[in-house]
């Protein structure tokens, strides 16, 4: 009996400590190895505790289980039901496909996870911003097949370029944003301002902060401070100037370029409440009618809304009346993986190319009232209901790429959020704080090694 | 002729054979051990060595002391955040050691004396620390926002910060990291050290009041030293904590940007952020450089350790 449970006890130990080797590596190191995709997305199957069969390259009816990642935007809400009608229509149409899983990622999560070549999706959603070095970790699916030359021409050009390097096309240009000022119009009635009146230009725009700070309301936040956000988008109304580039590991921006951002940074700051504004308070000061302008992004708008803000968009303003504005973009896109099955990736592709038509990126436009990167859709005046969209498709025409997506990994223009409160505080002048960005800008390349 | 068996190797290998299946039993353990603790381990330091980076893919080349020659050179970006993050840490970890262990210390021998409503206090003190720190610090940066939080006007008044952007201006912000870290871990010191005071015999007390004893002389010669295991492992463990500060300013400086976490001119930046934003940022050798720095870090952390046992070993 002793000696019955000595061997009990062997036999046990062996195999809890096999079984737990076997879970640690398994398929998955294999799967790093070949940088395929499909079993490791059984696993985040299993993780967001969807229904659909894991770690297989095609069920056993021969119909695969995609996975999709995404922002946990298109998992919620009106999204969610979007994203999910768009999955059981694509399903129906394609035999091959049993489902799409969606998971909510962020970017960072998403970085991580590919980083470590285990845990792959069949798809992800993201940043534009990591285009390149999602090519550089990563087996991405080459989706030139989806880009015929109407496809092409269909979306805005820069984002043809942006998916485009070494005879590939690796993602679908997909959703957009850029900064817009909310105007908050009981507080500039208060202030005796008339809301038709635009912000035709900056001048125009230090007028009404000035009528409102002497209606004593706050008129905006502080540009400076909360990152590059808000100087990046002043700096972006300089975009026709900035000869933005790379030669020699340096930037071809010059200081004296962007002297006039730093200088507007400087003088918003005279009518700042302190804030940045991205601050929770900032957003309660607007919702209670305290502020008047609030910078932030179109994804701002249904907190608004559902406060019952009575407020008009406006985009930051031009120098000139007529001139360059828009503010900074933003992109994200839709990436395949290659999963090394012929069957899978091409699902993969077919699912892509539904996401890259006209039909779905119109209805994510009117649904959720977001700008796409389809030109034509942003151009269709069906889809031009909302002050929002007309104010993000201007925006679009206009405004200047945060960086140079897919063929750097270098987000120059955050550098600005390092100088901008040394200006703002008067502890630089202007132009020292236009050379320090330039310097802070030509850094960031050297640290990259481009 | 055979030799005669070692009665000595005889009697291990009896003992081997008598103990396998313990040994056997901590198996489970050794394989968690050794997959999740010891391989991560040598494993970051063997590529601390190397170039590796978020497009390695594998192919991973030895540099040799490069990124450690890098990361502590002060040129380059990396390099410079990374050393004004060894100096934000350097007022940090003494601040927030100081100003915490005074506190707690404090209100132990505070609420010690206090025979109602003990319960409360303690709870109430406590309580900050079962609250995740990102909520600790979302609450924090409103209680600071200028002009209008509650704690940045209480300040303004008194003529502290006035107009301040707490969480963006140089030393304001480390001492708002300071004071959200101080609120937050002071109930948990406080727990730790008056649990050791209740286990100091009062016969000591006693003994010392015959001997006419004042309170500060009890505190100093009883207390306090009868308190020294207790606050051994406190001081051990804010030091260990306090190095590897993270989570409290990556919230009050994130942005979603890497390039700006830390906040403008590094106001707020700490090593282990440095090390993620390099990680994240895909530059070569980031990862290689994000390890070199978690070991120079890791050695600052077992140094300071060895010198407090060491003092301990030498006072005790």
């Amino acid at each position: 009996m002793k000696r019955l449970k000595r061997v009990a006890c062997v036999v046990l130990a062996i195999a809890v400590s096999l079984a737990m080797l076997t879970g640690c590596s398994g398929s998955g190191s294999s799967l790093a190895a070949s940088g395929s995709g499909s079993g490791s997305a059984g696993s985040a199957i299993r993780t967001s505790g969807g229904a659909a069969k894991a770690g297989d390259n095609g069920s056993s009816d021969g119909g695969y289980d995609l996975v999709f990642w995404v922002y946990s935007d298109a998992v919620l809400n009106d999204q969610g039901k979007l994203f999910k009608q768009w999955a059981d229509d694509f399903c129906a149409e394609n035999d091959d496909v049993n489902s799409i899983t969606f998971v909510g990622k962020d970017d960072a999560d998403l970085l991580t996870s590919l980083m470590a070549g285990v845990g792959l999706p069949d798809m992800f959603f993201a940043s534009a911003r990591d285009c390149m070095k999602y090519e550089q970790a990563i087996d991405l699916l080459d989706l030139s097949t989806i880009y015929d030359n109407d496809t092409k021409g269909s979306f805005y050009a820069n984002t043809m370029d942006a998916v485009t390097a070494n005879d590939g096309m690796w993602a679908v240009p997909f959703m957009s944003y850029v900064p817009i000022i909310f105007r908050n119009l009981d507080v500039m009635k208060a202030a005796g301002i008339d809301a038709s009146e635009q912000l035709d230009d900056w001048d125009t725009f230090f007028n009404e902060c000035q009528k409102v700070k002497d209606a004593g309301y706050d008129a905006t936040t502080s540009w400076a401070t909360g990152g590059y956000y808000a100087p990046g988008a002043v700096l972006a109304c300089d975009a026709e100037n900035l000869t933005v580039g790379v030669k020699d590991g340096k930037t071809t921006v010059d200081p004296s370029q962007c002297e006039r951002t730093f200088e507007t940074i400087q003088k918003l700051e005279t009518y700042s409440n302190g804030m940045s504004y991205s601050d929770d308070a900032a957003a309660e000061a607007f919702k209670t009618n305290k502020l008047a302008f609030l910078l932030a992004g179109p994804w701002n708008e249904p907190d608004y809304v559902q406060a019952g803000v009575n407020y008009d968009i406006q985009l930051v303003p031009p120098y000139e009346k007529g001139g360059w504005t828009g503010g900074l973009q933003g992109w994200d896109f839709m990436y395949g993986v290659n999963t090394g099955d012929p069957g899978r990736n091409d699902a993969i592709v077919r699912w892509l190319q539904k996401m890259a038509s006209y039909d779905v990126q119109k209805t994510f436009a009117q649904v959720i009232g977001r700008s796409v990167l389809r030109e034509d859709v942003m151009n269709d005046p069906d889809v031009m209901q909302t002050n929002m969209l007309k104010v993000l498709s201007t925006g679009l025409n206009n405004g200047m790429m945060q960086m140079e997506f897919g063929h750097s990994n270098v987000f120059w223009a955050s550098a600005i959020g390092d100088v901008a409160p040394s200006v703002a505080t008067g502890k630089i002048t202007s132009a020292d704080g236009a050379k320090a960005f330039v310097d802070s800008v030509n850094g960031l390349y050297a640290e990259a090694g481009e | 002729m055979r030799s005669k068996k070692n009665p000595v190797k005889k009697e291990k290998n009896l003992k081997f054979q008598k103990y396998l299946v313990n040994y056997l039993g901590l198996l489970p353990f050794f394989v968690l051990f050794v997959v999740f603790v010891l391989y991560p381990f040598f494993y970051g330091i063997v590529m601390s060595f190397t170039d590796w980076s978020v497009s390695s893919r594998g192919n991973v080349n030895f540099v040799g002391l490069e990124n450690y020659k890098y990361v502590l050179s002060g040129v380059g970006t990396s390099s410079v955040r990374f050393l004004a993050s060894l100096k934000n840490l350097l007022i940090y970890v003494p601040l927030t050691l100081l100003i915490g262990l005074t506190l707690s210390l404090v209100l132990a021998l505070i609420l010690s004396q206090i025979k109602r409503g003990y319960s409360f206090f303690r709870g109430a003190w406590f309580a900050p620390y079962v609250l995740p720190l990102f909520i600790c610090a979302g609450i924090w940066q409103w209680f600071m926002t200028t002009n209008t939080g509650l704690v940045a006007s209480f300040f303004a008044k008194l003529g502290i910060g006035v107009g301040v952007d707490w969480s963006s201006t140089a030393i304001y912000a480390i001492f708002l990291v300071i004071f959200i870290d101080v609120w937050n871990s002071v109930g948990f010191n406080f727990v730790m050290i008056s649990a050791g005071m209740k286990d100091i015999s009062p016969e000591l007390y006693e003994a010392a009041e015959l001997d006419g004893a004042s309170t500060i002389q009890k505190m100093r010669y009883i207390t306090i030293p009868m308190l020294e295991p207790i606050l051994f492992v406190v001081i051990t463990y804010g030091f260990v904590s306090a190095l590897q500060v993270y989570d409290i300013p990556w919230i009050l400086s994130g942005t979603g940007d890497y390039n700006n976490i830390g906040g403008p001119g590094q106001c707020m930046l700490f090593p282990v952020m440095e090390m993620v934003r390099n990680i994240y940022l895909g530059a070569n050798s980031g990862l290689g450089r994000a390890t070199a720095e978690g070991v120079i870090l890791m050695i600052f952390i077992m140094l300071i350790t060895l010198v407090q046992f060491k003092v301990r070993k030498k006072r005790y």
